[in-house]
This record gives structure tokens, C-alpha cells and sequence, in this order.
């Protein structure tokens, strides 16, 4: 199903039908909607069954860019341009770093931290393992920044993206949402409860592994009357 | 059936409204009335176009995929522009609008309705010079005498619609660069001497088969130059085609040379941007989502930063001067049939509403109440 689809369907669901641009729920409005529900949604089902539909990966082509080099101080790793990614619980969205034909994954350095332990013990420092490239991943400022291969120019990163239009190869006219159809039922549902707040009233399909809140609770740290 | 023309719509009114007897209407006036009346009936249909009957009814009225070729600055205009001032030195008239004109020099102007001059400079003419946004010259015979307050009108030939009343469905062509990340680089690196000529290009992208590029620049293989439909063959080249079904192949002249300079085409539909929404940063007009504001007189297209370079528009005219005269329906004409021109069940609901207006303005309210009823009844 294409973007523009959902969104077609969800200003219907939300205005009765009604889709002239003089509603609050504009597309703008709506497709941002459904890239956060999207990137909640994903991580609920990751969560539960440790699994990611192929469905959600889009490619991200790394290109070398002279011109944000500047940024890369001191000189030792290549910088790339590359778009958020979700959170998965505890890890995040990329699945694969490396090169084009996938033949050769990099390895991720998960933190600072962690690139920082690795400098500093003798047996793993990252410059005495000539034979491995070594990528980390910067979501603060959007880059990737690759060590030990100052010749890499190009490269490409598969994983969930927080923002499909991020992906310059995703095709919104042509390419289908990158998420799998039941999943998109269930987005479409939950945002449709989300906006017009008819989880005050009903309760919320249990879609998103959410809690409950609409069901009546008991007072908490209150003792209950003996009768 | 008979005809319905002027005259029986005259008769008409006279006999339901029983004018017969009073004469108090004279035909002058009823033509005036019926005029309003087009207007106000066209109007309250065109709140209600998802309704098939007010769509037939309106069929004369609406016209659809309208092409307008030539847009200036992401503009066109909607309404012919009232000359404020015009004033000749030897044989260059310079003319000033009261909104802006949007038109440039070397376009083609008509202008009409002027007065107070020895030759009437009515006519079409080449624009000279467009010094300022409301000013423009243009050269015909020299002429005396002096301009005629409030005389005149003038039309930008091919980038201007005179008829326009309300816009329905706006299409707006731009054209969107593709440039190569590799700084310096092009982003068509090479067009092959064959048919289909298939083009390689430099970056992963996302182009994709049934889609439209424009190609300029490639010497050499120039065949490859112009506007095509692409049938993507890898992530990194694609077939050229000049027809949506890929069809009819491009064919190769030469051996590829020059620098390609490539344009992806859009032609979506536009939806209106709201004031408010200009300061959304949620709403952002794009080639692919563009938006647009009405403006001085015109239709202004958004992104303002890509150029809007053709619009095909659906609207609904303004009510049909079906004599090419002031006049639009003449009570004393008994030759032209109107059914010609008009949905015979919407000339029926103006008649009443001309009855509607005229026992309005003789007090006669049984006749109000009992014309309304009649128009609630059958709308």
C-alpha cells in the first residue's frame, strides 16, 4: 500500500468521508502520524516476537561527501550522511552496515564507550585491526562515521528508518509503505482511536502491548474498607 | 418541446409572476434580473458539485482540464486587469494596471475598452518593456487625446483565463533538478547509441518505470534530449521511451557527449494552502505536493522555489454571454434557444429565481413565500 493510500484512508476515517484541505488533518499532519505510529509499532511487534518483517528495511546508499569531511576532527574516520533510525528496545534499527553488495559487513560500534574500551586495550584496538572496517553510528547528528578504511567512499546501511522519506531511493508515489499490511491495519486503527480519542470512551484494542488505562483501577496505597 | 428562449422565459415570468396585468416589470429590466439570477443559481449549485443534478445542471458552466501554457513567476490570472492609467509618447503607450500584472516583456497582450484617445488602441500587441510589477509599453499608432477614467481592460493571450468564477481542481507542472552527489559530477553519465536508448546514472535514485524526465544538454547522442518515460532497467539505469505504455523507443544518433542536465517531471494535482498554514512546518508545498493561494487578481503556485512551468485547471466559468453582447439572456429575443447553451431544469430554477427577486422587490410577499416554496420543493 502506497503512503498516499493510508493517508487517503485515514483522513476518511477521521473526517466521515469528508477530505477537503479546509480539516486540521492535513496530510503533513497525517503522514507524521504514521511515521511515529509506524516506528511504534514496529518496535511493539519486535518486542514481542523478535522478529522484523523484510517488509520494513528500506536501503540507505552511504555517499562520500567532501564537503562535511571538515566535521570528521582529527582525521581518522570517513564520515557519512545518514538518516535516524528507530529504537528496537535495546538496540536500534540498523541491521546492516557495510558494503554494497553486502558482501562485507562492518562492524558496529555501539558506543563511544564501547570504541573507546576497544582503543584502549592493546589486543583490539581499532588501528591494529587493519583487516576490519569499523562503523559508528552518530543519531545526534545523523552521520555514520567509519573507521580504519580512509579509501571508503560509498557503502550502504539496511535497517528501519524513523522517516521513510528520509530514504532519497524510496519512491512515495511508486514504492510501497515500507510496512507490512497487517501491521498497516493495525497503524491505521490505532492512530484513527489516537486522534479522535475514542479510547476515552471504548477501550483501546490491545494492539499495541499498551496497558489498559481505561479500565477501572483500584486506588493504589489505600487499604480497602473491611466490611 | 419548444424552444426555451429569451422571449419564452419573458412570457413566463410575466404570466407566474403576473406581470401580465401590471407591466411593471419592462423586459430591460427583467434581463437584468435574469442575469443576477445566473449567477446567484450557478452559485448555489457549485456549493453542492459532489451532487450529480447540480452537475448536470452546471455542465456549460464547469470546464475541465483547462491548459494554460504560460505561467509567470508560479502565477496566473483569473481576472482581466483594470487599466487605471494609459498615456502615449509618439507611437509607445504605456499602460498601468491596479493589481499587479504578472506579465513580461515579448508576451501578448490584449487590450479593450478604452476611451478618450483619437485611435482606439483596442487591439493585440506585443509587450515592450514591463518596467514595474503594474506598469508595461507596448508600440502602436500614436495617438491624442487623453485617457478615460476607469476605461479598459487588458488580457495576457495564453496565460490568463477571462471566464473564471471558481477553481475546482488545479494541475500544476514542475519540473524538479536531479544533480549528482559526486560533486562536479553529472547525473546522466552516459546514453547508449541504441534503441531504446538507455541512460546510466550516477547515483542510486529513485526514479522508476512509467515515470517522466526531462533530458537537455547531451551532445552527440541528441536524440536523447527531450522528455521521456523512463522503464527502469537497474538501480542504476533506465530505458528511454516517448509514450506512458513504453511503447515507442527512444533511438540513438550518436555517441554520448556533453553535460546532461536532467529535470524529473511532476503533475499533481494541487490542494489550497490555508494562511496558517504557510507558517506549518508540518506543510510544506513540493513539486510532487504543491499548493495554491489566490492572489492579486491570480492563482499564485507553491513551492515558490521550483518553477511551475504549465497548470491544467478545472473550473466553473462565469455565467455564458450567449449573444457576445452585454446582454446575457434577452427577454425579447424568440430565435436562440437557450437549451444550446444552459441545462434546461437550471433555466427553469433561474426563472424562478428572477420571480423570487421581483415579488422581493415589489414587497409581494404571498408571491415570495410562494416562490420559495416552489424552489425548496423542486431545487
Amino acid at each position: 500500500m502506497l503512503l498516499a493510500q493510508i493517508v487517503d484512508s485515514l483522513q476518511r476515517n477521521v473526517s466521515g468521508g469528508k477530505t477537503d484541505m479546509s480539516n486540521r488533518f492535513d496530510k503533513g499532519y497525517v503522514k507524521k502520524m504514521i511515521h511515529n505510529f509506524r516506528a511504534k509499532k514496529i518496535e511493539a511487534d519486535f518486542m514481542k516476537t523478535g522478529y522484523l518483517n523484510p517488509q520494513v528495511y528500506q536501503k540507505f546508499y552511504l555517499k562520500y561527501d567532501p564537503n562535511i569531511q571538515a566535521n570528521a576532527f582529527g582525521g581518522n574516520f570517513v564520515l557519512f550522511n545518514l538518516p535516524n533510525v528507530i529504537q528496537l528496545g535495546e538496540e536500534d534499527g540498523i541491521r546492516y552496515i557495510g558494503s554494497i553488495s553486502c558482501s562485507d559487513a562492518w562492524i558496529r560500534l555501539r558506543s563511544r564507550g564501547m570504541m573507546a574500551n576497544f582503543n584502549n586495550n592493546k589486543f583490539t584496538k581499532i588501528s591494529n585491526r587493519k583487516e576490519s572496517i569499523f562503523a559508528l553510528y552518530d543519531g545526534a547528528h545523523s552521520t555514520l562515521e567509519v573507521y580504519n578504511n580512509m579509501s571508503i567512499t560509498e557503502g550502504v546501511v539496511e535497517g528501519v528508518f524513523a522517516n521513510p522519506q528520509d530514504v532519497p531511493t524510496w519512491n512515495e508515489d511508486k514504492d510501497p509503505y515500507p510496512l507490512n499490511a497487517d501491521a498497516i491495519a493495525e497503524l491505521e486503527t490505532m492512530i484513527y482511536y489516537d486522534r479522535t480519542e475514542i479510547g476515552k470512551a471504548t477501550p483501546v484494542p490491545q494492539t499495541f502491548n499498551m496497558p489498559d488505562n481505561t479500565a477501572i483501577q483500584p486506588p493504589k496505597n489505600v487499604r480497602p474498607t473491611q466490611q | 418541446m419548444a424552444a426555451i428562449t429569451g422571449s419564452y422565459l419573458y412570457q413566463r415570468f410575466q404570466q407566474k409572476s403576473g406581470q401580465a396585468y401590471t407591466g411593471y416589470f419592462p423586459v430591460g429590466e427583467f434581463n437584468i434580473m435574469i442575469e443576477e439570477a445566473l449567477t446567484q443559481a450557478s452559485e448555489s449549485r457549485y456549493g453542492g458539485t459532489q451532487d450529480q443534478k447540480n452537475n448536470d445542471e452546471l455542465l456549460s458552466l464547469i470546464t475541465t482540464s483547462n491548459n494554460i501554457p504560460l505561467i509567470n513567476n508560479n502565477k496566473f490570472l483569473v481576472a482581466p486587469l483594470a487599466i487605471i492609467s494609459l498615456t502615449v509618447s509618439g507611437t509607445t503607450w504605456t499602460l498601468t494596471t491596479v493589481l499587479p500584472h504578472n506579465i513580461l516583456a515579448g508576451q501578448l497582450i490584449n487590450i479593450a475598452g478604452v476611451s478618450g484617445f483619437s485611435v482606439n488602441p483596442s487591439g493585440t500587441y506585443t509587450v515592450v518593456t514591463a518596467p514595474t510589477p503594474t506598469t508595461l509599453t507596448f508600440t502602436t499608432t500614436t495617438a491624442t487625446g487623453t485617457y478615460t477614467s476607469n476605461s479598459g481592460i487588458v488580457n495576457l493571450i495564453n496565460g490568463q483565463l477571462t471566464d473564471y468564477f471558481h477553481a475546482l481542481a488545479i494541475k500544476a507542472y514542475f519540473s524538479e533538478p536531479l544533480y549528482s552527489t559526486n560533486v562536479g559530477a553529472n547525473f546522466i553519465t552516459n546514453a547508449t547509441n541504441t534503441s531504446p536508448i538507455i541512460v546510466t546514472f550516477s547515483d542510486f535514485n529513485n526514479l522508476r518505470s512509467d515515470e517522466q524526465i526531462n533530458i537537455s544538454g547531451i551532445t552527440g547522442n541528441t536524440n536523447a534530449n527531450g522528455t521521456w518515460y523512463l522503464q527502469k532497467l537497474s538501480l542504476l539505469s533506465a530505458a528511454l521511451f516517448s509514450d506512458k505504455d513504453l511503447q515507442v523507443p527512444s533511438v540513438g544518433n550518436g555517441a554520448f557527449g556533453g553535460t546532461p542536465v536532467v529535470n524529473k517531471i511532476y503533475f499533481n494535482y494541487c490542494t489550497r494552502l490555508l494562511p496558517d498554514e504557510r507558517i506549518s512546518p508540518l506543510i510544506k508545498p513540493s513539486s510532487r505536493s504543491p499548493r495554491y493561494i489566490m492572489s492579486d487578481g491570480g492563482i499564485i503556485i507553491h513551492p515558490l522555489d521550483r518553477i511551475c512551468s504549465q497548470v491544467s485547471i478545472d473550473y466553473k466559468r462565469r455565467a455564458l454571454n450567449v449573444y457576445g453582447t452585454n446582454i446575457f439572456i434577452d427577454g425579447n429575443d424568440n430565435i436562440l434557444d437557450l437549451t444550446t447553451y444552459y441545462n434546461e431544469k437550471f433555466l427553469y430554477s433561474v426563472l424562478d429565481l428572477v420571480i423570487l427577486m421581483a415579488a422581493g422587490e415589489q414587497r409581494d410577499s404571498s408571491l415570495s413565500e410562494f416562490e420559495t416554496q416552489q424552489l425548496n420543493n423542486n431545487p
